[in-house]
């Protein structure tokens, strides 16, 4: 009998061990298995064992769930388990057509569906990122056949009106050219969007800029999978009513009718009032995650309402004559763009890490009914480095040039290149003030340009990090060096000037604080602010 | 200067302050080799939700991260991850659990469970990360989330889903629609103080 018990015990032990993983049948307390009371024990009787495992070391740490080495979690292989799918049912949507869900889709009645997929998963991610969902849950339910699936789309919709960008600042602005006072008057820009128009996925948005002396208005609608499900409609229209300033201190002629007449004076400003209206057409498509092309056509309609005679400045040592870069009265932009964009960024908002590129050739020609025969080119590169101590530096690169009879809005702005005065929105420059000109050199005469480059450093240090709510606060400082010029100055710079100033270059500086919250990225600069005191 | 200076110290105190208020939960800890192995239940992760996402029919995932501190100076030690990959499998009636390269069927909801959220014997790194750490005080962080979005994934829908634009006055705002890269739940504790054999 004792003989018969004791061959259970061992029958009941050697089962126990052929049952591999442990815990199958593990009871839900916190003992730690019983081997731990064993160790350490890496070889067991009858185990082989090799010379060369002597000096081996200490034995890896390997545990149930892996190796202690492997410190981030493995992506878990596919499995083989395959249904075929029978449909796809869409459920809980409102206003979103159920065609534009199932657009989100890759997968076709009748073909198999792998539940382990991770392009199954990436469909839920997918859906929330329209953001049109406040949840979107995914679900397989038995078909009518063995081995057949539903897979049902449970979604619930959100507002998708979202305010997108909100600008506002205050600029230096006078209303034209005779006009003596120099007012700080406050801007507002922003630009809002529906995401979802008409549960068709199409998205609309409205950008404007509210100002005593600038309007302007632009309405985009985007058509995320228009032809093939690979490429977008884009189609946008505008109206701008804006005023661009020439010239420091230049003699202007002003037409019989204004307070000086006939003959000339000494203003602040050149001041060209104008309106302009026009229409984008456009396509473009996701060529990988990372990279997208856009190709687009533009006309503008462009009426020249007030502008002076003529104008001249002293550059240098010569009185040079303002050229306003329009056409009087009314003329025609048609113009072709194509862009691309590389985006290998960690985050949009805050960035740390990666790498953004565009390129942009812009040619505006005869041939397409245009006033206006010109090609400009674009490219800026910028790569952030995140450095060990979780700190993180940014290098920048602009170059940008125009050939041809280019009209003003489509040069280079000094107010584009420096940080120190107000950048233009919906291309319609905001601030009369020239360059600060920190260096001291000939870029005090530059405002416009059909040569630009621009390289910058930037730096930027977390001070606060939590999980929720607000969830970053950065500080963050830039420097830079950027160049304007005209390719009819001469190489050697513009005369007048002496050794390096000749050359218009100038030094630029922004720096701020940033607050990553739950809703988006609020930037706090204070180079424009800055830029109000004479330096 | 002073007032910078006034302002660091509170935010790093902030900081240290979040850790301190997670909720401190029973962890037991046995060193082995040098190394701590950690053992808790982090079972409340499952809510009725999740437990219907997860007979679902599709992959889910419960990703379960613990971290060493040393107490006070909160300066992370050790990092130790791992993932469960969960699918039911509908026709057959039972679930398919895979922990790193190791894939196992079990019968029951509940089974999964024990198997993914009640953790035995972890490691939480190495011995070499914890030689220097001898004789100080120590705590652990646990996180257990259910269905986090990858970094790689995060990345691409936010980016499709902001302009890139630099902003043009003080006073910018680009919308990020970070609310899309949380996991659908999580769980955060930490243990007591435990003090490293020396």
């Amino acid at each position: 009998m004792r003989l018969l018990l004791a061959f259970g015990l061992v029958l009941a032990s050697n089962a126990r061990a052929q049952e591999g993983p442990e815990d199958q049948q593990r009871p839900a307390s916190l003992e730690a298995p019983s081997r731990e009371q064993g160790e350490p024990e890496p070889y067991r009787p009858g185990d082989v064992v090799r010379p060369e495992d002597y000096d081996a070391g200490p034995p890896p740490l390997e545990d149930l769930y892996g190796d202690a080495a492997d410190r981030r979690a493995e992506e878990p292989i596919s499995a083989q388990v395959r249904y075929v799918l029978e449909r796809i049912d869409v459920v809980g949507n409102k206003r979103t057509r159920a065609r534009v869900i199932r657009n989100f889709i890759p997968l076709e009645k009748g073909e198999f569906l792998d539940p382990e997929s991770p392009e199954i998963e990436a469909i839920q991610w997918r859906l929330m990122g329209t953001g049109w969902f406040d949840r979107v849950d995914l679900r397989l339910e038995r078909g009518t056949k063995r081995g057949f699936v539903i897979l049902v789309v449970d979604v619930e919709e959100r507002n998708t009106i979202v305010i997108e960008k909100l600008v506002a600042g205050l600029y230096e602005g006078i209303s034209e050219s005779t006009d003596t006072n120099r007012d700080l008057i406050p801007y507002l820009g922003f630009t809002v969007s529906d995401t979802n128009i008409l549960g068709r996925g199409i998205k609309l948005s409205g950008t404007a800029l509210l100002s005593e002396l600038q309007l302007g208005g632009r309405i985009d609608l985007w058509y995320p999978k228009l032809f093939r499900e690979t490429y977008s409609l884009r189609t946008a229209t505008f109206f701008l009513s804006g005023r661009e300033f020439y010239g420091n201190e230049p003699l202007v002629s002003v037409p019989c009718g204004q307070p000086i007449c006939p003959g000339t004076s000494e203003v602040t400003n050149a001041v060209v009032r104008y309106r302009r209206g026009g229409f984008v057409l456009g396509t473009g498509r996701d060529a990988t995650p990372n990279l997208r092309y856009t190709i687009d056509w533009q006309g503008d309609i462009v009426s020249v309402l007030e502008r002076p005679q003529a104008a001249s400045e002293i550059r240098g040592d010569e009185v040079a004559p303002i050229d306003f870069a329009i056409d009087d009265g009314l003329s025609f932009v048609s113009l072709l763009r194509f862009a691309l964009i590389y985006d290998k960024r960690d985050d949009p908002g805050i960035t740390t890490q990666g790498i953004l590129f565009r390129g942009v050739v812009t040619a505006g020609t005869r041939f397409l009914g245009s006033d206006y025969d010109f090609l400009q080119l674009e490219a800026w590169l910028r790569r952030w480095w995140l450095l060990p101590w979780k700190h993180s530096i940014r290098l920048g690169v602009f170059a940008g040039a125009a050939l041809g009879d280019t009209p003003f809005f489509y040069l280079f702005h000094v107010s584009d290149l420096t940080d120190l005065i107000p950048s233009r929105f919906l291309e319609i420059q905001l601030d009369r003030r020239p360059p600060p000109n920190l260096l001291g050199t000939s870029i005090e005469a530059m405002r416009l340009g059909e040569l630009a480059w621009r390289v910058d450093l930037g730096y930027e240090a977390p001070i606060y990090r939590r999980d929720r709510g607000l969830r970053m606060i950065n500080v963050y400082s830039l420097i830079g060096l950027y160049s304007l010029a005209n390719l009819r100055d001469p190489r050697a710079g513009i005369p007048g000037y002496t050794g390096a100033a000749r050359f218009p270059l100038d030094l630029t500086f922004d720096f701020g604080v940033r607050f990553d919250t739950r809703i988006g990225v609020f930037q706090i600069g204070f180079s424009t602010l800055l830029g109000f005191i004479r330096l | 200067m002073r007032c910078w200076l006034t302002i660091g110290v509170l935010l790093l105190a902030a900081g240290a302050s979040a850790q301190s208020k997670l909720p401190v939960r029973d962890v037991k800890v046995t060193w082995l080799h040098g190394a701590p192995k950690v053992s808790f239940s982090a079972r409340d992760l499952v809510d009725r939700k999740v437990r219907a996402k997860l007979s679902s029919g599709l992959r889910k995932r419960i990703v379960v991260t613990v971290e060493g501190y040393t107490d006070g100076g909160n300066k992370k030690v050790a990092t130790r991850q791992f993932s469960c990959s969960i699918t039911r499998d509908l026709w057959e009636e039972g679930f398919v659990v895979r922990i790193g390269s190791r894939t196992e069927t079990v019968a029951t909801l509940d089974q999964v469970l024990n198997r993914c959220l009640v953790v035995h014997g972890l490691f939480v790194g190495e011995r070499d990360e914890w030689k220097r750490q001898s004789d100080r005080s120590v705590y652990f962080r646990v996180r257990a989330a259910f269905n986090p979005i990858s970094k790689k994934q995060c990345r691409e829908l936010i980016r499709g889903s902001t302009s890139s634009d630099d902003g043009v006055g003080p006073i910018t705002i680009n919308i990020v629609r970070r609310r899309i890269c949380k996991a659908e739940r999580v769980v955060e504790f930490r243990s007591r103080v435990f003090r490293v054999p020396p």
